[in-house]
């Protein structure tokens, strides 16, 4: 009997063991499981903001050429100042300035008495040119009319001869002579006219020639007086000396102060002081008549919601302008869309920031849940609670299920599939990774 | 008979005595042999449910899919681990709700026979009525028809009773199962009629007689009709699993169908769970079966 | 009367359906059209019918003798040892083991590349005496009947020893002793006087062997499905097969041919035997 008892309380404990086990296995279950926030899937618009920030630049920039050879005395301005006509820019050192003003001011007086010098040379040549080719002329004319005065003394000569003609009787010793007197005739005559005609072509010759030698003194006298005598380069930089100088004239009545010519926006300054200046660029500005752009990068997620054609808010930092512009172009470029909007002339002046706002509404959804109902990589999927029978009883359980995404913004998604409805349970929370199949309870 | 030839008697009685020592030698040497050829298999259950997967698939990957060479298997696993009994004890609540299913299923079962089946036993052990041999046959007859044969029949009746899927789909046939009342029976006839007609002479009543006399005198039969009943029910499958569509009210029987060959440390340790109450019981009717049997066999 | 409240569960639970059941054997399942015993026609006429009548006789045959004789040796032999009691509840404990445990501890034993194989190679290997052992696959030749009977034995030995033994220790002890004194060898002690004594244990021990040769379709289900190999597709198979088609009325009838030969045996051997 004894073992007996013992065999029943064994027993008995085994039962109570059981009894407490049933207990903490279905705690520890209990504990295991995933709790769960639900909610159903209800019908909304979407609303999309996209924020983005982006520069604003200019299409042209304009640069300020830096004044050759000066040296930089102070840089008033910065990148990003803003900069009106006449605001000083920066100023040169004024001694060494003047000292090369001075330079070239002796220099130029010493061309310029150079040239008048050359000018009267010039004037000179040209009066003796032409004076000589008088000369020449006057006298070769004389020669010529004493020539043809001699020719035609011969002439009459011959005509007196021809009339002596003998008679035809008259022997032949009479006309030989008289034949050989007209070859004569003919001989002096031909020689004469030769002279004539080699003076004439002296005539020509020396007139050609004065002629020449007149219009060369003419040219050069006025090639003196335009200076043209230099050739190009030296004409031009006779020119540059001339405009330096006048600059630097104007500058030295500006106390060496360099200002800007039109408005606009300092985008860069590339000078400093103490800097000798070379033939580049000093400063780059956005000249306010120039036409700006605004331009921003927006990520892969938001691409399909920002169209071209979208009106967007443009604001500045630092002002309370706001503009509406619409969208120019979107660009796809490495790693992401540039979004391009062209501002009118005056928007945006004196900004190089801006941030760009789109807010769109969309239509309406038939199911739109919490963004954060979605999981799977693609953001295709939910979880929906169900009853589920089990040993267990009746449970709750979690089934995947997939659904297109229509539309996201950060907080909520619009979904779609045949199998939705307004009475499906999404999930919307959970405090740890979930299954397909998982058995879960509510959040408290 | 032949005589037997002239040994003094004291020799035939020594003899008698060694050969009996001898055939009881041989004798248990025969029957511990069958012992342990019959429990070794029973073996397997606690080595394998301290077997860590790895180890079980390694001896049994020939079964697995190896398809080379022969699974073996160790009576002690070399790596031994609690795992499956946490997993089972400590994480699987279902396993506790299909324990508790059973159990309360069995004692149910047990109750309900002991309300029904026992005085039906002793209606047929104790009075003689007309027909009462025929519908003993019948009850015979009924007791050893297979369940599979009554499928179908019992499918219709629990369905009008609007009993299906209930748990009481798989009690009530079970608790007006004849089996019980064979063995009881067998426990009551073993009581000499003449008490019964001294009773009644005196003047008792039949419900006296019955609670008096009966029960205390047959209480071996009817122990033993509760241990077989107890081991046949709390292993059930068949019932259930044709009856009871609703997980929640399953018994541990239909939980083992579910786990493979390939978990089969789990299985072996959830066999082990199985077999404890079964081995209490087994533990406290043992004397019961034993003798309690003892009256079954005498009157055919 | 005691016996009503158990005899009108009997009724709802196991008579009423029963008689539902040959009613149906009449009909046709489906449109509940009258067709007399066309049913038993078609059922007797089926091939699976015929496999599974055999296949079941066959394991009647040889389990049910086996069985008994074995349990009757054994309980021959533990009757009067020490430790019997011990023994016996080794044998016992198949009983407690459930089936889905048993179905397991089989599959891994008798599998193709199962340990039973396994151990078998092994000693063909060890013993080149013997021919060489290959591998059978149990569950699929013909020696998956051994395989049912087999498990069979394992799990029913101990209930029958336990059922003999009870009937032996009904014997009086006395005339079996007298009979050794009177120098009656074993076996006639046998032949006349505990083969005898034994014929009621013999009806029981019988019944309830044919009643677990039925419910040991359990572990053959659990083992090897609804459509095992050809040697061990039982009538229950065929009962189940047709339960799970919806194929009643054909059900209905076997189940009628069935329960009718069981209750002549029954009949038969009771009266025999008493």
């Amino acid at each position: 009997m004894d073992s007996k008892k013992k065999i029943w309380r064994g027993f008995a404990l085994f039962m109570a063991a059981m009894l407490v086990m049933t207990y903490v296995s279905r705690m520890v279950y209990v504990s295991r499981m995933p709790r769960v926030k639900w909610s159903n899937p209800t019908s909304a618009s979407i609303r999309n903001k996209i924020t983005a920030e982006g520069t604003v630049e200019a299409v042209n920039a304009q640069a300020v050429i830096g004044l050759d050879g000066l040296l930089v005395e102070k840089v008033c301005v910065a990148a990003g100042d803003r900069m009106e006509a006449g605001t000083v820019l920066y100023e040169v050192n004024m001694e060494d300035m003047l000292a090369q003003l001075a330079e070239l001011s002796a220099q130029e007086e010493a061309w310029q008495k150079q040239e008048l010098a050359k000018r009267r040379e010039a004037a000179t040549n040209t009066t003796r040119a032409q004076e000589d080719y008088d000369t020449n002329v006057t006298e070769l004319d004389r020669r010529i009319a004493e020539e043809t005065k001699k020719l035609e003394e011969l002439m009459e000569d011959l005509d007196t001869h021809m009339f002596r003609i003998p008679e035809e009787d008259a022997s032949d010793e009479i006309w030989i002579a008289w034949a050989d007197e007209r070859l004569r005739f003919d001989r002096e005559i031909a020689e004469k006219g030769r002279l004539i005609e080699d003076i004439q072509l002296e005539k020509d010759k020396i007139l050609r020639q004065a002629d020449r030698n007149i219009e060369d003194a003419r040219r050069a006298q006025s090639a003196a007086e335009s200076g043209l005598e230099l050739g190009a380069s030296g004409v031009s930089q006779v020119r540059e000396r001339q405009e330096r100088i006048a600059l630097l004239t104007e500058l030295s009545e500006n106390e060496g102060k360099v200002s800007a010519e039109s408005a606009g926006d300092v985008l860069e300054v590339m000078m400093q002081s103490g800097m000798r200046m070379g033939a580049d660029a000093v400063l780059r500005y956005a000249d306010d008549k120039g036409s700006r752009t605004f331009r921003t990068v927006i990520t892969q997620e938001q691409k399909p919601l920002v169209h071209t054609g979208d009106v967007v808010q443009l604001t500045f930092p630092g002002s309370a302008e706001e503009v509406s512009e619409t969208i120019d172009s979107i660009v796809q470029e490495s790693g992401g869309y540039t979004v391009t909007i062209r501002l009118e002339p005056g928007v945006a002046q004196g900004r190089t920031e801006g941030v760009m706002e789109l807010n769109s509404t969309s239509e309406i959804y038939d199911f739109v849940v919490p963004a954060k109902a979605l999981h799977n990589d693609g953001g295709n999927a939910v979880y929906v609670l169900e009853e589920k029978e089990g040993i267990l009883g009746t449970e709750l359980s979690v089934r995947s299920m997939t659904v297109r995404l229509l539309d996201k913004n950060e907080d909520y998604a619009a979904v779609a599939d045949e199998l939705l409805s307004g009475d499906i349970k999404v999930v919307t929370e959970c405090d740890r990774e979930l299954e397909n199949g998982m058995a879960v309870k509510l959040w408290d | 008979m032949r005589s037997r030839a002239t040994v003094p008697a004291w020799v035939v009685r020594l003899y008698g005595r060694w050969r009996k020592k001898r055939t009881a030698w041989f004798a248990t040497g025969i029957c511990v042999a069958v012992a342990v050829l019959i429990c070794a298999p029973l073996l397997m259950i606690p080595g394998g449910s301290l077997m860590d997967g790895a180890e079980m698939r390694q001896i049994l990957s020939p079964i697995l899919g190896d398809g080379r060479g022969f699974a073996a298997w160790h009576l002690i696993p070399v790596y031994p681990t609690i795992g499956h009994f946490y997993r089972l004890l400590i994480e699987s609540p279902a396993f506790y709700q299909l324990f508790w299913n059973t159990v309360g299923m069995t004692a149910a079962i047990l109750l309900g026979q002991l309300v029904v089946g026992l005085p039906s036993a002793w209606a047929f052990a104790a009075f003689r009525f007309r027909g009462r041999d025929f519908l003993f046959g019948l009850y015979v007859v009924l007791m050893l028809l297979p369940f599979q044969v009554m499928l179908l029949p019992q499918y219709i009746v629990l369905q009008k009773l609007h009993l299906y899927n209930h748990p009481a789909a798989v009690i009530l046939p079970a608790v007006f199962s004849t089996f019980p009342v064979f063995i009881m029976y067998r426990g009551f006839t073993q009581i000499d009629a003449e008490i019964l007609e001294a009773a009644r002479l005196d003047g008792a009543g039949e419900l006296q007689i019955f609670f008096r006399i009966g029960l205390p005198l047959g209480r071996m039969g009817i122990q033993a009709a509760m241990v077989l009943s107890f081991l046949e029910y709390w292993n059930l499958v068949e019932q259930p699993m044709a009856f009871l569509e609703e997980q929640a009210t399953w018994p541990l029987s239909l939980y083992l169908p579910q786990i493979t060959i390939s978990q089969a440390g789990f299985a072996f340790a959830v066999a082990v769970m199985v077999l404890i109450p079964a081995l209490f019981v087994f533990a406290l009717g043992q004397d019961a079966l034993e003798e309690g049997i003892a009256y079954i066999g005498v009157k055919g | 009367m005691f016996l009503l409240p158990g005899f009108s569960g009997v009724m709802v639970f196991y008579l009423l359906p029963f008689l539902e059941v040959v009613r149906r054997s009449f009909l046709k399942s489906g449109n509940s059209a009258f067709v007399g015993i066309e049913n038993y026609r078609t059922v007797w006429g089926n091939g699976a019918f015929v496999l599974a009548v055999r296949n079941t006789f066959l394991y009647m045959a040889v389990g049910v003798p086996l069985l008994m004789g074995i349990s009757l040796i054994l309980s021959l032999l533990l009757r009067n040892l020490l430790l019997r009691r011990r023994l016996v509840s080794a044998m016992l404990l198949p009983m407690a083991v459930p089936a889905a445990v048993m179905v397991l501890t089989l599959q891994i034993l008798i599998d193709r590349q199962g340990v039973i194989n396994g151990v078998l190679t092994k000693v063909s290997e060890q013993m080149a005496a013997l021919p060489a052992f290959a591998a059978i696959d149990y569950l699929n030749t013909e020696w998956a009947l051994v395989v049912v009977v087999c498990s069979f034995l394992w799990k029913n030995t101990g209930y029958m020893v336990i059922l003999w033994l009870a009937g032996l220790a009904a014997l009086p002890k006395e005339v079996e002793e007298a009979a050794q004194v009177d120098g009656a060898n074993r076996w006639q002690n046998w032949h006349y006087i505990i083969r005898p004594g034994l014929s009621g244990s013999f009806f029981t021990v019988g019944m309830l062997s044919v009643l677990q040769i039925f419910k040991s379709y359990r572990e053959v289900w659990m083992v090897a499905g609804s459509y095992p190999q050809e040697h061990i597709y039982f009538l229950q198979h065929l009962l189940q097969n047709w339960y799970l088609k919806l194929e009643f009325d054909r059900m209905a009838a076997l189940t009628v041919i069935m329960s009718l030969v069981l209750l002549i045996v029954c009949l038969l051997l009771q009266k025999r035997l008493e």
